[in-house]
């Protein structure tokens, strides 16, 4: 297999070694390897390996998104960049790839596509679900592709072409439908839900949940209160009158 | 439950559960999508999208970013869906808080130990790892992935052993059992609607949530 | 309006300041303080670039930061500064002490001379001991990655 092939396949699995203290630093050494071999071939061995090492310490950003980084790395390594400019390279880029990431990935395109899946869910059932996996996975092993090549196109230039590219402003557009299609989703779900329990008073049960949201977003009291927790201590309340009433 | 379904559900579990974090994170682990393969593995594919359906929405709270914790949905949902299509006389939504919620919360947890032991398993090549040497690299990822696997296996087991318990109770003796259907509910929608307002912020996307509320409410009142 | 977070954090901007704070703090501008990242105008691009349509970031030199800390503290817009490493943010409580009051904690990561205080948090002794130092003259210092979750107290930590 050739060496971006693997590094792709590799990509797909970056945060497997996941640790508070390195987070996926091995993970990107993992998929920067084959790589390494490949575009320093004519280096010497103890080069190759302090370029491995580099690649293996602390490193936080966007899994789907460390290809970016990945592939500039390795052009800097093959250029002869300094290694110092090479940490400091792999330290500029993990905040910001961690945050567009996030705002691409985490808060766009994942809510967005399960949002949309939840509102069709009553009338296409699983179909519904089927296709937001579908769309999920081509866009994640495109964003995947398209960033580690390029990372090895630009290399310490990354920066600017990550600039000029789509990712800054799809990153707002893919929010903006991630906030439409949880918002469509959640009256959906809701009603879809109730109906599963018939005669069950529904004003109780929105105004409790609705209490429970300000709650949990409230500056006072939002360390300690979420919907998990308000659901587990709603469910031990029913479960005293349920036990209570056998 | 047959030996058959019992070894499928057992094999999503793990699936799922190592899709989450480790490889290859495509959205597998989402509670829709783990509960609605877990009714389909059961033989009721619309019992598993319900409990799927109400977990997602605790789902949607959960932002995985940084060195933050949370819960894991997966196995859990895994767990309830095939419980809901397993046990027909069980309430669907009782059994998605009941089974599904605590299953995550163990899920979760489950998943800072595995990090530790990633930890663990760093330090003792740290030497090779500091040299640069590739093999001691893969390694650790093939550990990893070898111990999330295992993760799996433990909470697809636990998830298992809830479902026979489930079907153990005789169902149909208990009362007010829509109360516990009603708990679910009314968490998921908490959890659903804090995690909207709180990553949408301010400003434009704060509108195009208003806007997908309405548009929501239309489409079940005109319904 | 006093500046809304004061974060030391190594990783500077990334997910949880721009999404983790910036969200809920309805955030319009973000100081980052950092005197390496001032003299470089490609890593200043990088930051520029994760950061959200509608808010501001400024990149300023420590030196810079002492001078114009009551202009921020002064802007009636929500705003975060950021600071790389413990040292910078101990500079501006000593030069503005009332106006660098309450620190936040939000990621110091492992290093070799490191010891964990807590999964985001990894201090030297030295590090340690400036936090002390800091607390004794009046800053007000807890850790926390996000506001979802709780803040800890330094005494619990050192």
């Amino acid at each position: 297999m050739k060496a971006r092939a693997q590094a792709i396949l590799r990509l797909l699995a970056v945060q497997a070694a996941w640790t508070y203290e390195r987070m996926s630093g091995i993970g990107v050494a993992h998929a920067a390897a084959p790589l390494l071999r490949e575009h320093l071939a004519a280096k010497s061995r103890a080069e190759r390996h302090a370029a491995i090492a580099r690649s293996a310490e602390f490193f936080n950003s966007h899994p789907y998104l460390a290809g970016v980084a990945v592939g500039a790395v390795v052009r800097a390594e093959r250029d002869a960049v300094p290694g110092a400019t090479i940490v400091r390279l792999r330290t500029a880029l993990s905040g910001p790839l961690g945050a567009m990431g996030d705002q691409l990935i985490w808060t766009g395109q994942v809510p967005a596509l399960m949002g949309l899946a939840l509102a069709a869910t009553p009338w296409i059932g699983a179909w519904a679900v089927l296709a937001a996996v579908v769309v999920h996975n081509v866009l994640r092993l495109a964003i995947t592709v398209w960033g580690l090549d390029l990372g090895l196109r630009e290399g310490i230039g990354v920066g600017a072409a990550l600039q000029r590219s789509w990712l800054p402003r799809r990153a707002e557009d893919a929010q903006r439908l991630a906030a439409f299609a949880v918002g469509v989703a959640i009256p959906i779900a809701v009603a879809g839900l109730l109906a599963d329990i018939p005669g069950i008073p529904v004003m109780p049960i929105i105004l409790i949940g609705g209490i429970g949201a300000v709650l949990a977003i409230a500056t006072r009291t939002r360390a300690r209160v979420t919907g998990l927790r308000l659901g587990l201590v709603l469910l031990a309340l029913a479960l005293l009158v349920v036990g209570g009433s056998r | 439950m047959t030996l058959a379904i019992a070894a499928a559900l057992w094999l999503w579990s793990i699936i799922v559960t190592v899709d989450l974090v480790s490889a290859p994170q495509g959205l597998l682990s989402r509670p829709l999508v783990a509960a609605t393969v877990a009714g389909l593995l059961a033989g009721d594919v619309a019992a598993g999208v319900l409990v799927g359906v109400a977990l997602e929405l605790y789902a949607l709270d959960v932002l995985p970013i940084g060195a933050s914790r949370y819960p894991d949905y997966g196995a859990a949902a895994v767990a309830a869906g095939g419980a809901a299509a397993l046990v027909p006389a069980a309430p669907a939504l009782a059994l998605a808080g009941l089974l599904g919620l605590p299953l995550a919360l163990l899920g979760g947890v489950s998943l800072h130990v595995h990090r530790r032991r990633n930890a663990e398993s760093i330090l003792k090549r740290l030497p090779r790892v500091t040299e640069g040497e590739a093999r001691a690299i893969w390694e650790l990822q093939r550990n990893a992935l070898a111990r999330d696997a295992f993760r799996g296996l433990f909470l697809g087991g636990v998830g298992l052993l809830v479902i026979m318990a489930a079907a153990q109770i005789s169902w149909s003796t208990i009362s007010h059992l829509e109360l516990l259907s009603a708990a679910t509910i009314t968490g998921g929608f908490a959890a659903a609607l804090s995690g909207a307002l709180r990553t949408g912020g301010a400003g434009a996307r704060r509108r195009w949530l208003a806007v997908g509320l309405a548009t929501g409410l239309l489409l079940v009142f005109g319904k | 309006m006093p500046l809304s977070l004061l974060r030391v954090d190594d990783r500077l901007v990334h997910g949880q300041v721009v999404i983790g704070w910036g969200r809920p703090l309805a955030v319009r501008f973000i100081v980052l303080v950092d005197d390496g990242v001032r003299l470089s105008e490609w890593e200043q691009d990088l930051y520029r670039m994760a950061i959200p349509d509608g808010i501001e970031l400024i990149v300023v030199s420590t030196a810079e930061a002492v001078r114009r800390l009551p202009e921020w503290a002064a802007d009636p817009r929500p705003g975060i500064l950021l600071t790389g490493d413990l040292a910078t943010m101990s500079t501006l409580h000593a030069a503005e002490p009332a106006l660098v009051r309450r620190i936040n904690l939000g990621g110091i990561h492992h290093r070799a001379d490191r010891v964990e205080r807590l999964r985001y948090l990894y201090l030297d002794p030295s590090e340690a001991a400036l936090l002390r130092t800091m607390a004794d003259s009046g800053a007000e210092i807890t850790a926390q990655d996000l506001p979802t979750t709780p803040a800890v107290a330094l005494a619990a930590l050192l």
